[in-house]
C-alpha cells in the first residue's frame, strides 16, 4: 500500500517535471522564432488575403513586416491586398536561359524584420539555389530569429499525401515534411465552403478563366472539396489536440504516459519503400516515438549502382520526415533488422507488403517470415503500398548493363562444347556432362547468378544438340535423356547457387575486413598524431587509399588544412562555404545530403561535444550519388577524428599555459633585472648632467670626464637592452636564422670593430690560419656571440689586460675560443654560466643582467653549435664556441682560367 | 680633421618621424652650419624635397606612410642627391632593400655625431664629384692606379688576380660608399651570380690578406655586417 507521504512526493517529482519541460519548450520558442503556418484545404480559399490582413494590422502596431514573397497567380484582388506593406525585391535566376523569380533568403536576413511573410511554402527553388525546397529557407529564417508568416494547402502536407491521393486520385509533387508543421506555433485554417469555392472560381477570382476551366473539370469537383476540406479541419484538430496535450503536460494535469517506444522501418530500393516510409511516420507520430529507417546491405550484388542510389534516396527522405537513418550489414536482411531492432531497443518494425510473387519465397525464403518468427516481443507492421508512379526517387542517369559477364558466360559454353567434343569418343560419355558441369561452376564464380542459370540452360542446348542421338537438332531418340537433361540443369543451378552465395559471402567478408582495418588505421595512426596537420596528412593518405575516394580535412573557416597532399585536388570558393555551413551548422551537407547538394564534394561536421573542431570532406566521383554504405563509415570516421582532434587541441592548450608560465617566471626575473640594472646607469647619468648644469662651464676637464662617462654608460645601457630584446627574440621563437657562408676572419673583424670603445685599447691577440675554411651561419648571430664574448671577457678582466682570440679546424667543426687574463671563472659557477639572469658571484657588483652568454648558448645552439667554458692552466677564463663544419660551396673566378 | 672654413649654407632634409631624434638632428646641423628641413612623414618628405632641392637628405627608417624601399625610389626618379639612411638594429632586411634602391649610405642608430657628420661630408663630396678626380687613388701606404690596372702597398707592388684587382676596383671607385653584397656581386661576377655571397667572403679574404696589416682588423677594407663592404679613405677620431 503505497503511503500517503510518497504519492505526494511523486507528484511533486511529476509537477517539478512538467515545469522543466515547460521552461524548455518556452526557451527553444524564444530562440527559434515563430512559425505561423496558413492552413487551407484547396487553392483560392483565401490563405494569402487572410495572411496579408493580419500582416497589417500588426504593421499599423508599429511591427516591422516585410512581404518576402506573395504569389499573386495574377490575381487583382490579391495585389491590393499588398498594399503599403514593404515588399523584398525577387531574386532573379537564369536557369537554362529561363528567368525566374525567387524568394530572397539572403535579403531577407541582411534586412531582419519581425515578420517576414513567405507564400506558397512546398515550392521548390530553382537549381542552383542555397535551399533545394522553399522550407528550408523558412526553418533557415526561423533559425535565425526571424518570425515567419506562411501558407500551405493540406494535400502538400507529407503526411497527407497519401490519404489525398487516395481520396481525390490526385499526386502533389511537392510536399513540406511534417516536422515543420510541428514547428508551427499556431496554425491558422482558412477555411470556405465548396459552394463559395467554386463560385470563387466561376468569377475567375482563383484562376484566369480558361484556366479555371480545367480546374474544375479535373479538381475543383465538389466530391474532391469536401474530402480536402474535412482533412484540413481533421489536421488542424489534430494539432489543437495537440496543443491541449501540451497545455496538459505544462498544468502538470495527471494523465496516461506513452511507453516509450521506437518504430523502425525497412527501406529497400523497391519504388514503394517511400510510402512505407510514410507510413511508418504516421504510426510513430501517433505513438509519439522516434523512428529510424534502416537499410540492410545484405551482399554487395544485392545493390547495383542505381538500387544504392535508390536506397540513398529513400534513407534521406526519411530524415527529411524527421526519422533517423541507418545502414547496416548482415548475412541476411533480418539478422540485420533484429540487430538493430536490439540496440535501438525498438518496439515495433514496419516492412512493406511484398511486391514480387509467391514462389520467390517458397524458393529463398521470405523477409517477414523470418522477422515475424524471430521478433520476441517486437511487432511486426506489414504496410499496404502501392506504388506511386510519380514516386521513381531520382536516381542518376540508367547506366548502360554490364554486357561483359554475358558475354565472358557464352565464351565459357562454348569452350565446354569444344573440350567435350575433344574427348568425345575417348572417354565415356558420361564424362561429357561433367565438361559441362565444370563450365557452369566457372560461369557462377566469375560472372554471378542471372547469367549462370542461362549457362545451365545453354550447356543442357548444347550438349542435347551436339552429342546427344541424333546429333545435329535438339530432337532426343531416347527418353531417358530427358531425365539426363533435368538432372544436369538442376545439379548445375544447385552449384551455381552455391558459389553464387560462397561468392557474395567472400565480398561481403572482404567488405566488412575494409571497414574494420579502416577503423583499425585510424586508431592506431590518430594515435600518433600530434598535430593538426599529422590528422590532415593521415586523411589525404592511407585513409583516402582505403576507402578509395578522395578526403580532406578541412578548418572551420573552409580552408583545406595544409599536407603535402593538398595540391592535386579543386577546392573551390562554393566548397569553402559548405564547409563554413556545415560547421557553423554542425550538419553534413553536400553532395548526398539534404543541403546544398551541388558540388563534388561531401562534407562532415568533425565535432566533439557539440563543437565543431574541423569538417571531413569526402570526394564524390562524378555524376554519383554517395554510396550509402559509404555513411557508416564517414560516420565513425568523424567520431573518431573528434576525438583525435580535441585531444590534439587539449595537448596543445596546455603545452602553451606551461609556455605562458615559462614566459611569466621569465618576465618576473627580467623585471626585477631591469630595475636594477637600467636604473644604475640612469642614476649615474642624471648625476653627471646635474654636475654638468652646475659646473656653467668653469671647469674644462672636470666637464669632459663627465661627458665621457655619460657616453659610456649610454654604451652600455644600449647593449644591455640590445640583448634583452635579443633574448625576447629567442624566447617567443621569433628567431629567424639568416645563414650564409661566411669567414670567421671576417666575423672577428666586425665584432672587434663594435667592441672598439669598450676594448679601450686592451691588446687582443689574433691568431686565425689563413686557411680556415667558410662556416655556413648567421652573420649577425655569430657575430653578436663573439661580442658578448668580448664583453664578459672586458667585465671581469682589468682594463689592459690583453684578450686572446684563436680559431681552428676539428673534424667536422670550427672552433673558436676567447680567453683574457682575469681571474677566470669559479670553479662552482661553471655549470650555470649560461643560464638567463645568472651572474657569477663577482658579476653581481659590475651590471648587466646576465643574458650575454645565455644568448650565445641560444643561438649557437639553434645553429647545432655549442658552447663551453673552461679556464686556462696559467690563469684567466676561456670561453670556446663551436660550430658544424659543412663542405663549403665552390667559388669561381671570373672570365678565363688564369686565375693563380 | 676639423675644417674651419665657412661653408656656403647646404641645406640638409631630415626625413625622421621621432620628434626627439628630429629635434636633435637639427639643433647638431644646424650647429654645423648647414641648413635644416624636417619632415615627419615620407609623402611630407618627398615634397619638401622637391621644394628645397636639399644637398642631402637623412632617411629614418621605420615611417608611419611609407618604408625606406618606396621613398628612396620615389626620390630616385628625379634626383641624384645622396641619401643616408637612419636605421634602427633589426631592419638589415630594409636597409638593404633601400640601398640597393640607390640609398647611399647608412647609419645604425644610436650612432655618434661625428661619425654622422663624417659620413655627411663623404656624401657631399662624392655627389661633387662622382668620378674619381685621378685614376689613382692613395689612402694610407695603400696605393691603387686604376689606369695602370696596378697596386702598392708600402711602395711594393702586389700582384692580384683579375678577380681580386676587379673586386678592389670597384671598391675604389666607389670608396667611402657601402657597396651591398648584391651590388659588388653584379658588378664582379654579373647579375646571375646576385646571390652567392660566399665568392666575396673568399676574395675579400684574400684581398685582406694582401693589402691590410691586420687581416682581422681591416683599416681599409671593413665589413658592413649584414650589409656589404666599404672602402675607407677617412679615418674619424680613434679610427
Amino acid at each position: 500500500m503505497p503511503r500517503p507521504d510518497q504519492d505526494s512526493e511523486s507528484a511533486r517529482r511529476e509537477h517539478a517535471d512538467g515545469l522543466l519541460r515547460a521552461l524548455q519548450r518556452h526557451d527553444a520558442r524564444r530562440e527559434r522564432a515563430r512559425l505561423r503556418l496558413f492552413l487551407g484545404a484547396c487553392p483560392g480559399v483565401g490563405k494569402t488575403v487572410a495572411m496579408l490582413e493580419d500582416a497589417k494590422a500588426r504593421a499599423a502596431r508599429g511591427q516591422n513586416v516585410l512581404v518576402g514573397l506573395v504569389e499573386t497567380h495574377g490575381r487583382r484582388e490579391t495585389s491590393e491586398h499588398v498594399g503599403p506593406l514593404p515588399q523584398l525585391p525577387r531574386r532573379r535566376v537564369d536557369y537554362r536561359g529561363i528567368v525566374l523569380d525567387e524568394f530572397d533568403l539572403d535579403g531577407a536576413l541582411q534586412r531582419r524584420p519581425d515578420i517576414v511573410l513567405v507564400d506558397e511554402l512546398p515550392h521548390t527553388n530553382a537549381p542552383g539555389s542555397r535551399n533545394a525546397k522553399r522550407w528550408q529557407d523558412v526553418v533557415e529564417l526561423l533559425d535565425a530569429g526571424i518570425e515567419v508568416w506562411t501558407t500551405v494547402n493540406v494535400q502538400h502536407l507529407e503526411s497527407m499525401h497519401d490519404v489525398v491521393a487516395q481520396v481525390t486520385g490526385i499526386s502533389v509533387a511537392e510536399t513540406v515534411p511534417d516536422g515543420v508543421l510541428d514547428r508551427a506555433d499556431e496554425v491558422v485554417l482558412i477555411d470556405a465552403s465548396p459552394e463559395t469555392l467554386l463560385d470563387r472560381l466561376r468569377t475567375g477570382k482563383i484562376y484566369a478563366p480558361d484556366v479555371a476551366r480545367r480546374a474544375e473539370q479535373q479538381f475543383f469537383k465538389v466530391g474532391n472539396l469536401l474530402a480536402l476540406r474535412e482533412l484540413a479541419l481533421r489536421c488542424t484538430a489534430c494539432r489543437v489536440d495537440d496543443e491541449v496535450q501540451a497545455y496538459r503536460q505544462d498544468a502538470a494535469v495527471a494523465g496516461t504516459w506513452a511507453v516509450h517506444e521506437h518504430v523502425l522501418v525497412c527501406v529497400s530500393a523497391a519504388p514503394t519503400s517511400r510510402a512505407v516510409v510514410r507510413a511508418a511516420r504516421r504510426l510513430a507520430d501517433g505513438l509519439k516515438a522516434p523512428w529510424t529507417a534502416l537499410a540492410v546491405d545484405v551482399v554487395h550484388s544485392a545493390w547495383g549502382h542505381d538500387n544504392r542510389a535508390r536506397v540513398a534516396g529513400h534513407l534521406a527522405y526519411a530524415e527529411s520526415l524527421g526519422g533517423q537513418s541507418r545502414v547496416a550489414y548482415a548475412q541476411t536482411a533480418a539478422d540485420g533488422i533484429m540487430a538493430l531492432a536490439g540496440e535501438l531497443n525498438a518496439t515495433r518494425v514496419v516492412v512493406g507488403r511484398p511486391t514480387h510473387p509467391r514462389w520467390r519465397d517458397r524458393a529463398f525464403g521470405s523477409l517477414i517470415d523470418d522477422v515475424v518468427r524471430r521478433s520476441q516481443g517486437l511487432e511486426v507492421h506489414v504496410v499496404r503500398t502501392d506504388p506511386a508512379p510519380a514516386e521513381t526517387t531520382a536516381a542518376p542517369k540508367p547506366h548502360a548493363t554490364d554486357l561483359r559477364p554475358w558475354f565472358e558466360m557464352l565464351v565459357v559454353v562454348a569452350l565446354a562444347t569444344v573440350v567435350a567434343a575433344a574427348i568425345d569418343g575417348i572417354l565415356p560419355f558420361s564424362q561429357l556432362i561433367m565438361v559441362y558441369l565444370l563450365g557452369m561452376v566457372v560461369v557462377a564464380v566469375r560472372c554471378g547468378s542471372a547469367p549462370s542459370w542461362v549457362a545451365a540452360g545453354l550447356s543442357v542446348a548444347a550438349f542435347d544438340f551436339c552429342f546427344v542421338p541424333p546429333r545435329g537438332t535438339f530432337a532426343v531418340s531416347d527418353v531417358r535423356y530427358l531425365l539426363t537433361f533435368a538432372v544436369m540443369f538442376v545439379v548445375g543451378i544447385v552449384v551455381s547457387g552455391l558459389t553464387d552465395r560462397l561468392r557474395r559471402q567472400v565480398i561481403f567478408a572482404q567488405q566488412r575486413e575494409r571497414h574494420v582495418a579502416l577503423q583499425a588505421t585510424l586508431t592506431r595512426e590518430l594515435a600518433a598524431a600530434a598535430r593538426l596537420t599529422d590528422v590532415a596528412e593521415l586523411v589525404a593518405g592511407p585513409i583516402e587509399q582505403q576507402l578509395g575516394t578522395p578526403l580532406r580535412l578541412v578548418e572551420t573557416s573552409g580552408n583545406l588544412v595544409a599536407c603535402s597532399k593538398n595540391l592535386d585536388v579543386v577546392w573551390s570558393m562554393a566548397d569553402r562555404g559548405r564547409a563554413v555551413w556545415s560547421a557553423e551548422r554542425g550538419e553534413r551537407c553536400g553532395r548526398g545530403t539534404q543541403h546544398l547538394a551541388d558540388g563534388d564534394w561531401t562534407l562532415l561536421p568533425v565535432a566533439l561535444a557539440g563543437q565543431t573542431l574541423a569538417v571531413l570532406a569526402a570526394h564524390a566521383k562524378a555524376d554519383r550519388q554517395r554510396d550509402p554504405a559509404d555513411w557508416p563509415t564517414l560516420e565513425a570516421m568523424t567520431g573518431q577524428l573528434g576525438q583525435a582532434l580535441a585531444r590534439i587541441a587539449a595537448a596543445e592548450q596546455a603545452a602553451s599555459t606551461e609556455r605562458r608560465a615559462e614566459r611569466q617566471e621569465l618576465l618576473n626575473t627580467m623585471l626585477s633585472a631591469v630595475s636594477h640594472d637600467l636604473r644604475t646607469p640612469l642614476a649615474a647619468l642624471a648625476g653627471s648632467i646635474d654636475t654638468l648644469a652646475r659646473t656653467h662651464g668653469d671647469d674644462g676637464d672636470l666637464q669632459q670626464t663627465l661627458l665621457a662617462s655619460c657616453r659610456q654608460q649610454i654604451d652600455q645601457m644600449d647593449m644591455q637592452i640590445h640583448n634583452l630584446l635579443e633574448m625576447s627574440r629567442i624566447e617567443t621563437g621569433e628567431l629567424r636564422l639568416h645563414t650564409e657562408w661566411n669567414s670567421l676572419e671576417e666575423l672577428v673583424g666586425t665584432a672587434l670593430q663594435r667592441c672598439e670603445r669598450l676594448l679601450g685599447g686592451r691588446p687582443v691577440n689574433v691568431q686565425l690560419p689563413p686557411d680556415l675554411p667558410l662556416v655556413n651561419c648567421d652573420a649577425r648571430a655569430i657575430e653578436q656571440v663573439i661580442v658578448n664574448i668580448i664583453e664578459n671577457a672586458c667585465k671581469y678582466s682589468a682594463a689592459g689586460q690583453a684578450l686572446a682570440i684563436a680559431a681552428w679546424a676539428a673534424p667536422g667543426r670550427i672552433e673558436l675560443a676567447i680567453a683574457d687574463e682575469g681571474p677566470g671563472f669559479e670553479p662552482g659557477d661553471l655549470a650555470n654560466l649560461a643560464d638567463r639572469f645568472f651572474r657569477g658571484t663577482e658579476g653581481r657588483a659590475r651590471g648587466g643582467f646576465g643574458l650575454g652568454l645565455a644568448i650565445c648558448r641560444a643561438l649557437l645552439e639553434a645553429h647545432r653549435g655549442s658552447l663551453t667554458f673552461g679556464n686556462q692552466p696559467k690563469g684567466g677564463a676561456r670561453v670556446t664556441l663551436s660550430l658544424p663544419l659543412e663542405p663549403a660551396p665552390a667559388v669561381p673566378a671570373i672570365g678565363s682560367c688564369n686565375e693563380d | 680633421m676639423k675644417t674651419n672654413t665657412v661653408q656656403p649654407q647646404v641645406a640638409i632634409l631630415v626625413i625622421e618621424d621621432d620628434p626627439g631624434i628630429g629635434h636633435m638632428l637639427r639643433l647638431a646641423l644646424s650647429a654645423e652650419h648647414y641648413c635644416v628641413n624636417v619632415a615627419t612623414t615620407g609623402s611630407q618628405g618627398l615634397t619638401l624635397a622637391a621644394q628645397s632641392l636639399p644637398a642631402v637628405i637623412l632617411l629614418d627608417l621605420g615611417l608611419p606612410d611609407l618604408d625606406g624601399m618606396t621613398v628612396t625610389r620615389k626620390l630616385r626618379e628625379w634626383t641624384t642627391t645622396p641619401i643616408l639612411i637612419l636605421s634602427a638594429r633589426g631592419q638589415d632586411a630594409d636597409k638593404v632593400a633601400a640601398l640597393d634602391a640607390g640609398a647611399d649610405d647608412y647609419l645604425t642608430k644610436p650612432f655618434s655625431l661625428p661619425e654622422l657628420l663624417a659620413r655627411i661630408r663623404a656624401a657631399l663630396r662624392h655627389h661633387a664629384a662622382p668620378i674619381l678626380s685621378s685614376p689613382r687613388l692613395q689612402v694610407g701606404d695603400l696605393c691603387v692606379d686604376l689606369a695602370g690596372r696596378m697596386v702598392w702597398r708600402g711602395g711594393t707592388e702586389i700582384h692580384l688576380t683579375p678577380t681580386e684587382y676587379e673586386l678592389l676596383a670597384e671598391l675604389v671607385r666607389h670608396a667611402d660608399r657601402v657597396l651591398t653584397h648584391r651590388h659588388l656581386l653584379a658588378a664582379v661576377w654579373g647579375p646571375a651570380a646576385m646571390e652567392q655571397s660566399h665568392y666575396l667572403r673568399v676574395y675579400m679574404a684574400a684581398l685582406r690578406h694582401k693589402l691590410e696589416a691586420d687581416p682581422s682588423r681591416p683599416r681599409y677594407l671593413t665589413t658592413e655586417s649584414g650589409v656589404g663592404y666599404r672602402l675607407r679613405t677617412e679615418f674619424s677620431r680613434g679610427g
